[in-house]
């Protein structure tokens, strides 16, 4: 009879997931926990942002913008209406995707730099839309003022005590979000991306509808940088437009998946990894000294990425590791094992 | 034979240069027609409208007796119309059978099923040994051979070769030809571009020949070579006089 084998990066994974899950039973301190949260949902959206920026190779540098359309729309719904937040968020995550195919259907038109500078225009039309506005479509927004989430309680509307239930929705929201990136770069999808990305009219050549194509990753990223947008204001129990749709947030987003390895899986939630952590520790303790200070170490970190390692992390870590087994192997070899 | 391409009045103008002028040109199913000229003489341009890079600013072209002339490419590849570049264009991040798979995918949507093909498709361009190189790593001998390989994997009716024997030496290019016969042969019909004259002599059952832009002699291989607008538009008038 045959053995049944396991796959070993389905094993590692499991590992992982399992210990994550265990994370909470370990730690209790509430600041603690919550800095594990602000991980998993960077690491969440910049894996959405890899699916437009990395798999096709698209700089959409204003992307960010989804985040705060999809949380202000779950948050008017529930707030006003009473929709459940896992109603809204597919609300939200839909308008975000409508509108990311008619801004992508002009924006993609346009090359390189100039595509960027339109996604950056984009995100400020909107967010400076929010800000002016105090009612958006009869709803009360209050304009450049927070919007406070109200506080009814329970799963349903994802509402939770204490960080714990916010850490396991968000762990179930960063697994799914990888399991959709993971998907998306082994499917047919993924390969045409990865082609466009390289060269557009070579794919054009084999049947590639390049501007579909387009649209459909920026529809599927906006879709979950929509949702990831409620979950995220959920957590936050409020938004505040400078911030959900400020540049800063989009710039945040792209630079996990640029630094990790943009168009790799595993890249963007590694930097997430390594930096959100590293920025919320700057800022408690650097930031509460010195003024100013805490961002300006980061940048400083955030350039030693770029110069030392321009592939992105994720990359030049399977290259060493390449590297070392093929060292290994050659010595294997020379001994006559 | 069945006419499969027909081109008609083709004619493609950049601004004030006329760069294909009223061409007509007719591709019988099975064929290998060479298409010659010299540097500018609008070969790429034509080639470039019949797969639909850019439309034609008059003319026809009917493919299996459809006209097509202002088609967007991808959809051109659909009908089985397939292409490669005189300059090479490979996904230069994907390995030699992913760039591959790309082509394999356009008839079969299952990824498994896709690299299957495709493995296939390497083996036939004799390619195996670079299979998991990555298209930046590879020659020009290697490239133009993935050229042809991603272009095969769409499995074109037509298959249009720009220039797929530039640049490699006399062994490469014979295995080339011999590549390019076996590619006819397994029933796929042939427009090639080509400069090295023992390729398309050897290859082609009959050639079109364009001088700027037009169209000035069209024939066998041995017609088109003894044809005296040929040796004039090639070598000049005084060459054609000396002769």
């Amino acid at each position: 009879m045959k053995r049944k084998t396991w796959n070993p990066k389905v094993v590692s994974l499991g590992v992982i997931c399992l210990a994550v899950l265990m994370i909470p039973r370990f730690i209790t301190g509430t600041l603690t926990l919550q800095y594990i949260i602000n991980i998993m949902i960077f690491a969440y959206f910049a894996t959405c942002w890899n699916i437009v920026g990395g798999y096709a190779g698209q700089l959409a540098l204003g992307n960010g913008v989804f985040v705060g359309i999809g949380a202000y729309v779950s948050a008017v719904l529930f707030n006003y209406e009473g929709i459940s937040p896992f109603i809204g968020m597919l609300i939200g995550g839909a308008i975000c995707a409508v509108l990311a195919i008619f801004i992508g259907s002009l924006t993609f038109r346009l090359n390189g730099s100039y595509f960027a500078l339109a996604t950056v225009a984009m995100l400020h039309i909107i967010r400076l839309t929010f800000m002016s506005n105090k009612y958006m479509f009869g709803y009360k927004t209050n304009g450049a003022l927070s919007l406070n989430i109200k506080w009814r309680g329970g799963f349903q509307n994802m509402q939770f005590e204490n960080n714990v239930g916010y850490f396991y929705l968000i762990f179930a929201l960063l697994v799914v979000g990888i399991l959709i990136s993971w998907y998306i770069k082994n499917s047919k999808m993924g390969y045409y991306l990865q082609a466009i990305s390289t060269n557009p009219e070579a794919a054009n050549s084999l049947g590639v509808n390049v501007m579909a194509m387009k649209l459909k990753a920026n529809a599927i990223s906006a879709f979950m940088l929509g949702v990831g947008g409620t979950f995220y204001s959920f957590f936050l129990n409020v938004i505040d437009p400078s911030k959900m749709l400020g540049y800063d947030m989009s710039v945040q987003i792209l630079l996990f998946a640029i630094i990790g390895g943009s168009g790799t899986l595993v890249g963007p939630i590694l930097a997430a990894v390594l930096l959100v952590p590293v920025q919320d520790i700057l800022r408690g303790i650097v930031g509460a000294s010195v003024q100013g200070l805490a961002p300006m170490v980061y940048g400083l970190i955030l350039m030693i990425f770029v110069y030392y390692l321009p592939r992105g992390l994720w990359p030049s870590i399977v290259t060493l590791y390449e590297n070392l087994t093929f060292k290994k192997k050659q010595r294997m070899a020379k001994d006559g094992r | 034979m069945s006419k499969m391409l027909e081109v008609k009045d083709l004619t493609k103008r950049f601004g004030g240069l006329t760069a294909v002028n009223k061409v007509d040109m007719n591709v019988e199913k099975g064929e290998i027609v060479g298409l010659i000229g010299a540097n500018g003489a609008g070969k790429t341009t034509l080639f470039n409208m019949i797969a639909g890079a850019f439309p034609p600013s008059e003319g026809t072209i009917t493919f299996n007796g459809r006209e097509i002339q202002g088609k967007p490419g991808y959809e051109i590849c659909r009908m089985g119309i397939g292409r490669t570049y005189q300059i090479v264009k490979p996904f230069s991040n994907l390995t030699v059978l992913d760039n591959t798979v790309v082509g394999a995918l356009l008839l079969d949507s299952n990824v498994k099923r896709a690299r299957e093909k495709a493995r296939e498709v390497v083996h036939t361009v004799g390619l195996d040994y670079r299979m998991d190189v990555v298209g930046a790593d590879l020659n020009l001998p290697e490239l133009k051979r993935l050229e042809l390989a991603r272009a095969l994997a769409t499995q074109p009716q037509l298959l249009l070769l720009d220039e797929v024997m530039a640049g490699l030496n006399p062994a490469d290019s014979d295995k080339m030809i011999e590549l390019v016969r076996e590619i006819n042969q397994s029933g796929v019909t042939i427009i090639i571009i080509e400069h090295v004259m023992k390729a398309i002599m050897r290859l082609s059952h009959r050639i079109y020949v364009l001088n700027q832009g037009k169209l000035i002699s069209q024939g066998t291989p041995e017609e088109v070579s003894n044809d005296p607008e040929v040796i004039r538009s090639y070598f000049g008038e005084k060459r054609y006089a000396k002769n």
